[in-house]
């Protein structure tokens, strides 16, 4: 501990308020770039949430309030918003600025692509957002854009106008940022580490990163390509590629599409699991159980994730069915391996709950249940009945949504300290996991059993069948009580950022490399590190010696004996940049 | 992984012919990423044109223009051309290697001149195709993918005849040379992309 | 009861018990609110085959649900810090644990798979080959459903058809009931027109996804709606004109649906199925019903403005109650017409410029007219030229040297008097209700000069 710098004094004191806006405008430190992804994908999050809150008010009884084309553009926008704007931006900000601190790097392998990223993304979302503006207002035609409706070729009665080709440039936009970021993460993790920190020593944060980045890097570009089709077909190509009427297949998008949005959904909820493994780990005291096993787990999940998408498209009539049931049905395997894990790793633990464990052991609790939901979805007759229905809607929230949502909430309050050197209010905490808690199970919960009973997705108006009109009420009523939790959030954030409680550089007795430096760390990130011989070298550092003689504790590498070589630090290569 | 420092380590001969002997930098590595990327999104193009092709209510541009006839001699020329430029460009990463920068710049001048050429004919090829964009999903696929290849190839151009400026300045060495290794890769890639898929796919796909 | 004593005195007994109790009293409420909520009673064979692994999965899926859940509590009330220096295990891993609990849940899921893989071939099925069929022709468009019926033939026409070739010409006593891509049922065999020239039917096996349609034609019973009307102050509920497809109880149908437009999806949730309608293709939804009744039925696949207003219903009624109801609708076919069309448009014509417009309408597709304007005209690449107000003359010019894309047709490839015929056949054909007007240049000439 003596290693251990103590915190620092706010670093802006008395800076000009310009040189500090020009300073994070022209940054190229990770973790500045992290935290301007936190603020911004937050932002975009709460503009979700606003979305959902309109789509919940109308659809909350029977008859419309606002008109179909309107609601139409919102949940369009609800869904855009949270995955391309929310869910992939935010678990950018934590691998940002947690990854490169947790293998003891100095910065990204390429800080100023980092840059660019950040601001390719901001310029997509901008786009994204500016064509509420545009005659025709925005896209309308769901997250997932399914032609020929996005085009004006063809039958289509309704053409959408400029927004969709904002929509689709913008996405195109949002998936360079992702590449180029995923790029810097895959190099970053591959060559930056600090020396031995082999492979089988990464945090699983930084794991999750990895593989989250390989399934950026080898998922998106096949997303840019259908998105690059889908623009040339409503500007020029006349639905050559996707409209019948001019030769065009519809199925070809879903299944490019797919490709893709399939391992998105992982690439949103990795980092989330990532997040929610380090925390058990610290919380409980104890190694994260079945290390290994959790890394390949990760692994097959990356690549089962590659071979699934037509489960998305069985009642399409146009895939073979299967083949992908099978598949799907196997994900669950490596799923249930992980969850195991964290439950073994609190078994026997020495737990305490701040609110970060709160949300992680929350976390279980919803993605237990989208999990076994997702079994009812790969078994195909049964999705043939539960497809585009509200079954859907709430299996992928308890999964991608909100579970992923409660991973990211868990790191906020995780990593808050070493971001700003402050506590968030445990206090305001737990009154916002509860009221999140319970009002995200009222909806979702609901929401399957509307989807039962056959209410189908995307409607603005339901008919007045027995229970809908009191099933929809209570989702609206659990959709405020959700909405009032992260305004408490909200005010926890600001709250904490004025008069939190300072933290030192490792508040939380944590056990990986950035809780080895200052809160907040300085540019250079760190000072000196300490030794490296396991995935948990300053829990080592804190009660390795008095665990000397507990035959289960291995100080190299988690009970396996040591794994690969050393890393080298980067000024050990002999071919320089240039 | 590599302990790069010790002179003694013997490096894979594929891996020695494409990167050379030295370490690999991080620059390297992104390049390396950024192809795989790449190759992903042809993948998706390429996918998309083999889907329509198969499963399609018709192919052949429906103006009755007729295809861009692939067994023509100045396609296959250009092709040849443009993938034989690996070989200049292989060969000034060579050069540069072992310092030699002079034999780098001509290899490079090379590549320019042959690349160049190559996008001009894909200009005419353009606008003497009897079709447009609209006319179905040859002529659609025609466009997008030649189109997309080619702003690859101007792109690697660009990046080749930048680095060629610096070497004019003097820039690269023997060990200063992360650049032209990742314009040697890319351009290969390139090539590849060319030759293996798109030119036998759109040209004779029928 | 000694066993529950006896459990009940341990501390982690007594947790146990509690939780338990706990989820068992929430189990017994959901159980309750699912009574009311549950995946809906079949109607059908296929979903009452579906139902069954539903409940087979929930069985599973609530038991795994039970089992962690309670592991996740047991762990959070179990195993708390008690001093700020306790030290736990540092048990890392468990080999014997981690293969149990990798190769339990993969025997749970592979048996799953395969119970969900004979489901599956069950409900495919479709129809034994020597069973009766009723074919129905669905098409969705925005936002109403078109119904059509395949006409059925007879057995004796059956030999006609050879089993090889996919495509196959068939003469019929009565063809005057035949349009291009509607479903003949020809003993078992049902086949989709392709042309027809005169008396002779070029028809192809209607296999699933493979039939180039594009439209089909309504004959015997279109009942389409424009969406907005069914919505009685504003509540979603089955109006007077909501499209309705009238099907018989315990024979099989074969739901053949297809698209005009977008993606749109079959879904009456009795059925517990469902199938997309994708534009380009023809697909097959096999049901036999089990029930006589009326049940509502919604498109299940946005396909914007008033996607939630694509509503229908399906009538299930008695065999002979259908057969009844089928005759009637039958006779009732509107014929198709024949003789003088020019009098009654407000159009400019040469005299005596008619046409036979049975011909025309065979010319129509066999020219290839409908694949940019559409089966019906109404337009697709090309502009609606339904009921066009173009003069005649005017249109053989556009056949000769045309203006735009089309291609060019030169008189030995359709004369003037065919032209005439096709133009007459083109005033008969309604135009569907939500024709899309694609502006066209030639519309503006002929606009602008008069
Ligand atoms: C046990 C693991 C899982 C299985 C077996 C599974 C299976 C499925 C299947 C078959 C569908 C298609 C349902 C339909 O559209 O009819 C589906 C939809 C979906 N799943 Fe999962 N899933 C699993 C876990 C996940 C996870 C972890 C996520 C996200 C992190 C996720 C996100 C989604 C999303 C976003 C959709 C629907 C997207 C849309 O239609 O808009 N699923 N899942
Ligand atoms: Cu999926
Ligand atoms: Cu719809």
């Amino acid at each position: 501990m003596a290693t251990l710098a103590g915190a620092q004094t706010t670093p802006y004191a008395g800076a000009n308020a310009w040189r500090v806006i020009l300073e994070w405008l022209t940054t190229v430190d990770h973790k500045k770039i992290g935290i301007m992804y936190l603020w911004t994908a937050g932002a975009f999050g709460l503009v979700g949430m606003a979305f959902s809150l309109v789509m919940r008010t109308e659809l909350a009884q029977t008859g419309t309030i606002i008109s179909a084309e309107t609601y139409n553009s919102i949940f369009t926008m609800h869904g855009s918003v949270m995955i391309f704007l929310f869910l992939l931006p935010i678990g950018a900000a934590f691998m940002n600025y947690s990854m490169p601190l947790q293998i003891g790097a100095l910065d990204m392998a390429f800080p100023r692509i980092n840059a660019l990223s950040f601001w390719i993304f901001l310029f997509g979302g901008v786009l994204l957002t500016l064509s509420f503006a545009v005659e025709g207002g925005t896209a309308s035609a769901g997250w997932t854009a399914y032609p020929p409706i996005t085009l004006d070729s063809g039958n289509n009665a309704e053409p959408p106008g400029a927004g969709m080709d904002m929509w689709l440039v913008g996405v195109i936009l949002l998936g360079q940022a992702s590449i180029f970021g995923s790029i810097n993460f895959l190099v970053t993790i591959f060559k930056m580490r600090a020396p031995g920190m082999t492979m089988w020593r990464l945090p699983l944060f930084t794991w999750t990163t990895l593989v989250t980045g390989l399934l950026i890097l080898l998922s998106t570009p096949v997303l840019a390509a259908a998105l690059v089709l889908g623009f040339i077909d409503r500007n020029g190509a006349m639905g050559a590629f996707f409209d019948p009427s001019n030769g065009g297949q519809p199925l070809l998008w879903q299944n490019l599409f797919w490709f893709y949005s399939h391992p998105a959904v992982y690439i949103m909820i990795l980092p989330a699991m990532g997040i929610v493994s380090d925390v058990f780990g610290v919380f409980t005291r104890r190694p994260v159980f079945g290390y290994r096993s959790m890394v390949l787990a990760l692994v097959a999940i990356g690549l089962l994730g590659f071979i699934v998408w037509a489960h998305h498209m069985f009642t399409t009539g146009g895939v073979f069915l299967p083949f992908f049931m099978g598949a799907t049905f196997l994900i669950a395997v490596p799923t249930g391996v992980k969850m195991f894990n964290w439950i073994a790793t609190m078994w026997r633990g020495s737990n305490i709950f701040p609110t970060a464990m709160l949300f992680s052991v929350g976390f279980l609790m919803l993605f237990l249940i989208g999990g076994i939901t997702g079994v009812f979805h790969a078994a195909v007759p049964v999705d043939f009945a539960l497809h585009d229905t509200y079954f859907v809607v709430g299996h992928f929230h308890y999964t991608m949504s909100i579970a992923a949502t409660f991973g990211f909430l868990a790191g906020c309050y995780y990593w808050f300290p070493k971001m700003f050197g402050k506590f968030m209010n445990e206090g305001l905490g737990k009154l916002h996991f509860w009221l999140l808690f319970i009002g995200v199970n009222l909806v979702f919960f609901t929401q399957l059993l509307l989807g039962l009973d056959g209410m189908p997705r995307r409607i603005n108006d339901y008919a007045d069948n027995p229970g809908w009109e009191l099933m929809n009420m209570l989702i609206t009523i659990g959709a405020f009580v959700s909405a009032a939790g992260m305004m408490v959030f909200l005010y926890n954030v600001f709250y904490s950022l004025k008069w939190g409680e300072r933290a030192g550089a490792d508040p939380w007795e944590g056990t990986t490399l950035e809780w080895a430096t200052t809160s907040p760390p300085p540019a250079h990130n760190f000072d000196s590190l300490p030794e490296i011989r396991s995935e948990r070298p300053l829990f080592d550092l804190r009660f390795g010696e008095r665990l000397q003689d507990d035959p289960h504790y291995h100080v190299n590498g988690n009970g396996h004996g040591n794994g690969g070589g050393g890393a080298r630090t980067p000024s050990a290569t002999a071919r320089e940049e240039g | 992984m590599a302990v790069g420092t010790l002179p003694q380590r013997r490096v894979h001969p594929i891996r020695s012919f494409l990167v050379g002997e030295e370490p690999m930098t991080t620059g390297l590595w992104g390049i390396i990423f950024f192809i795989f990327s790449e190759i992903m999104f042809f993948a998706g193009l390429i996918a998309a044109m083999l889907a329509l092709h198969s499963d399609t209510l018709f192919w052949e541009p429906t103006n009755g223009a007729g295809r861009v006839e692939g067994d023509h001699l100045l396609p296959i020329l250009f092709t040849i051309l443009l993938v034989s430029t690996s070989i200049p460009m292989q060969f000034a990463a060579f050069a540069i290697r072992k310092g030699n920068r002079r034999a780098m710049l001509i290899n490079m001048a090379i590549v320019l001149v042959v690349g160049t050429a190559f996008i001009i004919n894909q200009y005419f090829e353009w606008t003497h195709a009897g079709f447009g964009i609209s006319d179905g999903p040859y002529a659609a696929t025609f466009y997008t993918l030649t189109g997309f290849h080619g702003a690859h190839v101007i792109g690697g151009l660009l990046f080749i005849f930048a680095q060629w400026l610096r070497g004019l300045l003097g820039h690269f060495d023997a060990r200063r040379n992360t650049a032209i290794e990742a314009a040697t890769l890319y351009w290969h890639f390139v090539g590849f992309v060319w030759l293996l898929v798109i030119f036998p796919l759109v040209f004779f796909l029928s | 009861m000694t066993a529950l004593q006896r459990l009940w005195r341990t501390r982690i007994g007594r947790l146990t018990l509690v939780i338990g109790a706990v989820a068992a009293a929430l189990f017994a409420l959901s159980g309750l609110v699912s009574a009311q909520v549950a995946l809906p009673e079949a109607v059908s064979e296929q979903g009452d085959d579906i139902r069954a692994l539903f409940f087979v999965i929930l069985a599973v899926g609530v038991i795994v649900f039970l089992i962690v859940e309670a592991m996740i509590i047991w762990v959070v009330f179990r195993y708390k810090r008690k001093s700020d220096d306790e030290l736990p295990t540092q048990i890392g891993h468990n080999t014997t644990a981690e293969i149990l609990w990798t190769g339990i849940p993969l025997v749970i899921v592979v048996v799953l798979f395969f119970a969900s893989f004979f489901v599956l071939q069950d409900v495919q099925a479709g129809a034994d080959s020597d069973e009766d069929v009723t074919v129905v022709d669905v098409q969705g468009r925005q936002w109403a459903w078109a119904f059509n019926y395949a006409v059925p033939l007879g057995t004796s026409l059956a030999e006609s058809i050879s089993n090889d070739p996919a495509q196959t010409e068939i003469m019929l006593e009565d063809p005057s009931l035949v349009v291009p891509f509607m479903t003949l049922k020809l003993g078992v065999e049902h086949m989709r027109v392709v042309a027809r020239t005169g008396d002779v039917v070029t028809v192809e096996r209607a296999v699933n996804g493979t039939v180039p349609i594009r439209h089909s034609a309504g004959t015997l019973v279109l009942r389409s709606f424009n969406g907005t009307e069914t919505v009685a102050e504003g509540r979603l509920q089955a109006a007077d004109n909501t499209p309705i497809v009238t099907v018989p109880v315990g024979q099989m149908i074969r739901f053949n649906i297809a698209s005009a437009d977008v993606l749109h999806a079959f879904y009456t949730p009795q059925f517990l199925t469902k199938l997309d309608a994708v534009p380009g293709r023809v697909q097959t939804l096999w049901v036999r019903i089990t029930e006589a009744g009326v049940f509502q039925s919604q498109c299940a696949e946005f396909c914007g403005r008033d996607h939630a207003r694509m509503i229908f219903s399906v009538e299930a009624m008695a065999q002979d109650d259908y057969d009844a109801w089928f005759e009637n609708k039958a006779g009732s076919a509107p014929e198709p017409v024949e003789g003088d069309f020019g009098g009654e448009q407000e159009v400019e014509q040469e005299e005596g410029a008619v046409g036979n417009p049975i011909n025309g309408q065979n010319l129509f597709f066999a020219m290839g007219c409908n694949v940019c304007h559409g089966d019906q005209g109404e337009g697709l690449v090309g502009p609606t030229i339904a009921m066009t107000v173009v003069p005649l003359d005017r249109v053989i010019q556009q056949y000769r040297e045309p203006l735009e894309a089309m291609t060019a047709f030169p008189p030995d490839q359709i004369s003037d008097e065919e032209i005439a015929d096709v133009y007459a056949w083109l005033q008969t054909v309604e135009r569907p209700p939500v024709a899309q007007e694609i502006p066209s240049k030639l519309a503006e000439l002929i606009a602008a000069g008069g």
